[in-house]
Formats: structure tokens, sequence, C-alpha cells
């Protein structure tokens, strides 16, 4: 038994709304890197947050070093040297490199309370860095760092907590390939060197050989099997991570495809995405799918002129246009709804009313005011078209519903004459019943002679909601699929690069 | 587009525009001038417009569109009959139950290519009889006459003997528990033998009807293969039916 460092049984997990977890069972081994492989809300996520005590269980037992633990606060998990790197960067940026990592434990000047003691501060920075290969300067503040090295101070702030368990959550999203590598060899040495055992947590199929001594697959919140890296192959982990197709259980309209309305030719985006072609036509949804790090959300932005674009022509109506800023992209009819609504796409703290005209200010304006009355008029019109749930349209956008929030979104992009609605992650966290009037406001739009640009992690929806697939690897198109062709297996091969 | 949704466009565009040139028109509505004069000459027979030198004006005492029945879910019914539209494809076989909703649905398939509409509603019948690329098929058996249309063991035996891609089915009441109901008993059974001799079920109801139990059941939940409803349908059976895998399509008005 004292190979195995960490043992979890049937531990159980249940939420309302999101992934929830049902009697898994798991065991690490000692200075082992064992990667965990699921799609988006298998329930990876909420399992390591449970091993972090991020989250409590309802039911089940975690031994380490085969005695029963209790892990009912991120102090505890500390205590028993368990770590996590987060999929989004939890740094604070205007602290420096050396501050970020002793956060919770800054050497202190003898005999004082809180007095930093800043030259042991950054020469134990230094040190760490140095042992583990990072060429970074302790002093250095955050926001001055690139992803990748932000990434690293990431994991040296969880290695200066001297973790025997550590937790990467998709830590190759925001890398490139060269920084990948580096990234392995890191962690082959943190294994080899300190004894630590490692839980990757992954969607990249082709990481698991690179890196992994064994993996599990996780569907559902359950954990479907668990084997040797050597003794699998492919097939067998894409065929374990996927359920079955259920295309046919969301509400997709058939609606005649109208005439072109949308061309990219050729786009390209330093380092994210190359060559992209396609063409969007009325009333058709079109999907975009890839892993997180595939470029989708990179190409939303360029669409809307808002990541400059080092390639590229963008034809509207057949006619060639320039979008180099987002107005110019509302100017020529085309929407973003971004993934974070409320940080990106709306005012949280402004009306309903006057967040719908925010895209369309000038139709409202009259000598630099804005015409209340009408900003009002047309609010409480689309309020009542689109079944927004509100007492009235002066309520804070903050105090909606999220499904209430995206469907503002929309009015906004509606009022404003858009033609192409880049929808990127348009039902992330909202409840099923949003989702599904999302899923219907979507058809409304494409039966409007609207076209679509869906782009989402949660591949069913995808598959469910759009009459054809581009799948994304590496900032290049690895595939067009039509509706019919399209299933998990397919999209997850082409964007995994097979 | 025929001579009667013509007719139609034609008093729409006069409300709008209290007056139209033939020439106009003619391209508005893709036919001979001929043909628009004709129409023209129609609705002045109605005292609809009064025929100008080369168009039309409208006549000012009718300038407000006659007066509907009183439906509060006028527009949400339309709305429906619109969505049903879209999931029929040309060179089906369809079946289209009794009632209003039904009605609005056969009203948006005027435009599609040789299609076969079996329908128990006489309503129906007439709406569809002027479309020469639309076969209808009627059933026999008896008639109900507040409704027009048709029930009993003679239009049972004579559905059972065909086979459809689509059965259009509205009804009054929609639960978890007690699934598709219907509250006229006789209905109710033809509807049950609708869905016998259909691919696929496709049911129909305003939002007023879920949450409902209505007296006679026809199927449960999964019994169906699409629901169409509208927006304001309660959220719980939005989640419901998706958790239930059946599509459930609700209708904006954009």
């Amino acid at each position: 038994m004292d190979q195995v460092i960490l043992e979890l049984k049937n531990v159980c997990k249940q939420f309302t709304n999101a992934a929830a977890l049902s009697n898994v069972s798991l065991i690490l081994k000692r200075g082992e890197i064992h990667a965990l492989l699921g799609e988006n809300g298998a329930g990876k996520t909420t399992l390591m947050k449970v091993l972090t005590g991020a989250v409590p269980m309802d039911s089940g037992e975690i031994y380490i070093d085969g005695k029963r633990v209790t892990i009912s606060s991120p102090a505890d998990a500390q205590k028993l040297g368990i770590s996590m790197v987060y999929q989004d960067f939890a740094l604070f940026p205007h602290l420096t490199v050396a501050e970020n990592i002793f956060i919770g434990n800054k050497p202190m000047i003898k005999g004082s309370a809180d007095l930093i003691n800043w030259r042991a501060l950054f020469c134990k920075a230094e040190a760490l860095l140095e042992q583990l290969g990072f060429p970074i300067d302790p002093r250095t503040i955050v926001r001055d760092l690139n992803m990748p090295k932000r990434q690293m101070v990431e994991i040296a702030r969880a290695l200066a907590q001297h973790p025997r368990i550590l937790i990467m959550d998709e830590p190759t999203s925001a890398l490139a390939e060269q920084e990948i590598i580096q990234l392995f060899s890191v962690l082959k040495n943190i294994v080899s060197q300190r004894g630590a055992s490692i839980i990757y947590v992954t969607h990249r199929l082709e990481e698991i050989w690179m890196i992994a001594d064994s993996v599990s697959v996780m569907r559902d919140g359950t954990l479907i099997s668990t084997a040797a890296v050597d003794a699998t192959d492919p097939d067998s982990l894409i065929f374990q991570m996927i359920g079955k197709d259920v295309k046919d259980k969301y509400p997709k309209l058939p609606i005649k495809k109208g005439t072109e309305v949308f061309r990219v030719k050729d786009l390209s985006v330093k380092d994210q995405l190359n060559n992209i072609s396609f063409v969007l036509h009325e009333g058709e949804i079109l999907g975009i799918a890839g892993f997180l790090g595939s470029g989708r959300s990179t190409l939303a932005k360029a669409l809307f002129g808002a990541e400059s674009i080092s390639t590229g022509e963008i034809f509207i109506d057949q006619q060639k246009v320039q979008i180099s800023s987002p107005k110019e992209a509302i100017e020529n009819g085309i929407a973003l709804l971004s993934e974070d609504r409320l940080e990106q796409g709306l005012f949280p703290y402004m009306s309903i009313s006057a967040n719908m005209v925010a895209a369309n200010l000038r139709q409202f304006t009259k000598d630099l005011m804005i015409n209340k009355h009408k900003e009002d008029k047309l609010a409480n019109m689309y309020i009542k078209k689109l079944g927004i749930k509100t007492p009235k349209s002066q309520e804070a956008v903050s105090k909606l519903s999220s499904g209430n929030q995206q469907k503002v979104l929309i009015a906004k992009w509606m009022l404003a004459k858009a033609r192409v609605f880049i929808l990127d992650e348009p039902t992330r966290g909202l409840d099923i019943g949003s989702k599904v009037e999302v899923y219907n406001l979507m058809n409304e739009l494409a039966r409007s002679g609207s076209g679509i640009i869906m782009i989402s992690s949660e591949l069913p929806e995808l598959l469910g909601m759009c009459d054809r697939l581009l799948v994304l690897h590496k900032g290049r198109i690895a595939k067009e699929l039509l509706r019919h062709e399209a299933s998990q297996e397919l999209v997850f091969r082409y964007a995994s690069g097979k | 587009m025929f001579a009667a949704q013509r007719l139609e466009k034609i008093k729409e565009i006069l409300l709008e525009k209290k007056q139209i040139d033939v020439v106009t028109l003619s391209s508005i509505l893709d036919v001979s001038e001929v043909t628009v004069r004709r129409d023209l000459e129609k609705l002045e027979g109605q005292g609809f417009l009064t025929k100008t030198h080369g168009g039309a004006i409208l006549k000012e005492s009718d300038a407000n569109p006659p007066q509907q029945e009183d439906d509060p879910l006028k527009e949400e019914r339309e709305q429906i009959g619109i969505i049903a539209s879209h999931m029929v494809d040309d060179n089906e076989a369809i079946l289209l139950g009794s009632g209003s909703l039904c009605l609005e649905i056969a009203k948006n398939l005027k435009d599609k290519n040789n299609l076969t509409v079996v329908t128990i509603d006489l309503n129906i019948a007439i709406e569809l009889a002027d479309c020469v690329n639309i076969n209808i098929i009627i059933p026999g058996g008896y008639l109900i006459g507040s409704s027009l249309s048709l029930y009993g063991d003679l239009t049972e035996k004579f559905l059972s003997d065909m086979f459809v891609n689509k059965a259009f089915i509205e009804v009054d009441g929609i639960s978890e528990d007690r699934g598709y109901t219907i509250n006229n008993a006789q209905q109710a059974s033809v509807a049950k033998a609708m869905m016998k001799i259909t691919k696929e079920v496709i049911i129909v109801a305003d939002y007023t009807k879920f949450g409902k139990i209505a007296f006679n059941q026809i199927g449960l939940i999964h019994n169906a293969g699409k629901v169409i409803t509208n927006d304001k349908v309660p959220i719980e059976f939005k989640k419901y039916f998706f958790d239930e895998e059946i599509p459930i399509f609700t209708t904006y008005q954009l």
C-alpha cells in the first residue's frame, strides 16, 4: 500500500446546476503523473475542487498515505500537501513575482509582525525559480509578464508550499508548443527530484502520451476507467470520454439557407490563427469547435475587430469591408456576444434600457442628449418581444438572471441592426431552461435572416444547433463538417489533431 | 403566390401606404400588371379601395383592418403556425389534426411543393383547397358541426391505412404526469389513431395549456417527437422537455 499516496473512495457531490459527482473512486500512486481526461462538464474540475477543499463533498472518503483525512477547507488541503495550479490564473497582477510566490508565508523581519524581509523574500524566490529553471526575475511585477511566464509563477507558487500532490488544471491551454514542451520537462523534474505526484487534468488527448504514466477517464460525473498509458490507445479513450450523441434533443429549426452574408478569407492572427477562411449564409448557424486554446475565442474577437489581424479580408454581402475596430464591426452589422457577459458585454449597474441602446446611441441622441423617452419605448418593446423577466425597463442589468442578461445583449444587437451574430459561449453559466431559451432565440435570429457564428465548448450543443461545424486545431481549420456528418467522436478527433 | 394571398398582401400594402401604383405592385408581387389590375378590381368590388389611373387609393372608411375576433393569443397562435411550417419539407406527407393551431400551420404551408396533407378538419381542407401544389386527403366519418372536424370509427379506420412523415396534433393540456390531453373524447380518440400512423408526432399548444390536464389522455410525454409552443411557457417546462430529450420550440416575434 505504500505505493499509493492518495485514494478517493465513492466521492459524491450533488449540485443543482453544475456537474455533479457520483461514486468517484481514484487511486494516485507515489511519483506518478496521472492524467484525468474528460469533456467539459464531465466533473473533472469539481473533483479537484473537492480535493483542494474548495467544494465540500456530500459523501465519500479520502485517504492520504492510507490514513483517512478530512478536507473541509483549502487550508486543510495545503496542510496535507495538496496544491493546485488553476486554469484561470489566480495571481495578484500588481505585486512582484516573489510576493505572489510566497503570498501566504512571506519571510518577516525578526521580531516584527508586519515588516517583510524583502531581501530574504527575493532570495528565496530567486533560488526556487532557478531550481525550476524558470528565467524570471522575482522583482518583476506580474502584470508585465506574458502568459507562459505567469503560469511559471503559478507553478512556482504551488511548489513553494512543497506539495506532495500537485494538481494541474488544463495548464497548456494558454501555451504555445515550445512552451508546452518546456512545461512538461518541468513537471517531469518535479516528479523525479521532489518525489511529488501530479494529477494532470486535460481534455487534450495527445498530451497524455507525452506526459502521463496513467490515465483516468471521467464522463457525466462518474469515473469510467483507469489504465496505464502504455496499455491504452486514443480510440478507446475517445470512446470512453464521449457519451451518446444527443443532437435530437436540441430545438433546432430547419431554416432555408439564404444568400451569402459574411465571408472571411485567409484570416491570420499572429501566433494564434492561421489562414482561416469560411462563408456564412443568411439563416445559417455555423459552429466553431475546438479545445481551449485552439483559437476559437481569438477568432471571435478578430472577426469583431477586437484583435488585430496580420492578414485577411472580410466581406459583408460580398462587399469587402475594413474591420479594424469594434466600432467598424458594429457599423457593418457584426455583433459579438462575448464569453463574459458581465465583464465585456454589459454595463451591469446601468438600466436594461441603457444597455439595449448602448451599441446604437446615435439613433437615440439629439444634441448630445439621449432621448430617454424613445429609449424606454424601444426597451419596453424588446422586453416584451424577448420575454425578458423584469418589473421595469429601468431595472439594473445586474439584477437580472443570466438568461435574461443574455436576452438584453441580443436586444442590444438587434437594435443596432446586426446581421452577423458571433455568439461566444452563449449558454455558459445558464440553467437548462434558459439555455433552451437561447437556442430558440438563435432560431429566431436565423429565421429573421441573420447569420450566426456559434462558439462553444459544449460539443453536444454545437452538434445540436449548428448547420455546419468548423473544427479548429492549433489556430487552423482542421475540418469542416456538415450537420448530418458531425458526431462528437469525429469533432473530437479533428480537434485533437488526428 | 396565390390569389387569396395576393389580395391580402395588397390590402396590407395599401393599409400602410394609403395609395399605390400598378407597376410597383406588379414588381412587389411578382405578377403581371394585368393580374394586378384584376386584383384591384376585385378589391374595389369589396369596397376596400378606389381604382385610379395606373393605381389605387385606400378607401379611408376602411382604413382600419377588419376587426378580428377577440383572441388575446392571436399572435402566439400565428407564430406557432409559422414555426411548424419550417418543419415541413417538400414532397412529404403530413397529417394535420383539428383546431385553430393546425389551421394556422396550414396557412403557412401554401408555398410547399408536392405536399400531401391528410386532415380531419374541414376548415383546413378549405384553407388549402386552391393550392395546386398540395394534395389534400379527407377521411370519411361523422362531423362535429361546431368545429367542422371528423371523428368516429369510419375516420379512424380510414386513417389506419395510411402512413405519414409527421402528424401535428393540437392538445388542450400538457403535464408531466398525464402527458398530452384533450377535452373532447371523440377528438381524443381520433388523435390517438393519428399518433399510430406517423413517423413523428409534433404536439402544438399555446403556452396556457402547460400544466393543465384535460379529460382524455392521448399519449405520454415521450410519445411526442417535438413540441411547439410560445416563449411564455413556464421555464420549468423548457428544462423538463430538454432533460427528457424532446426538443421544445418556443416562438419569438423578432
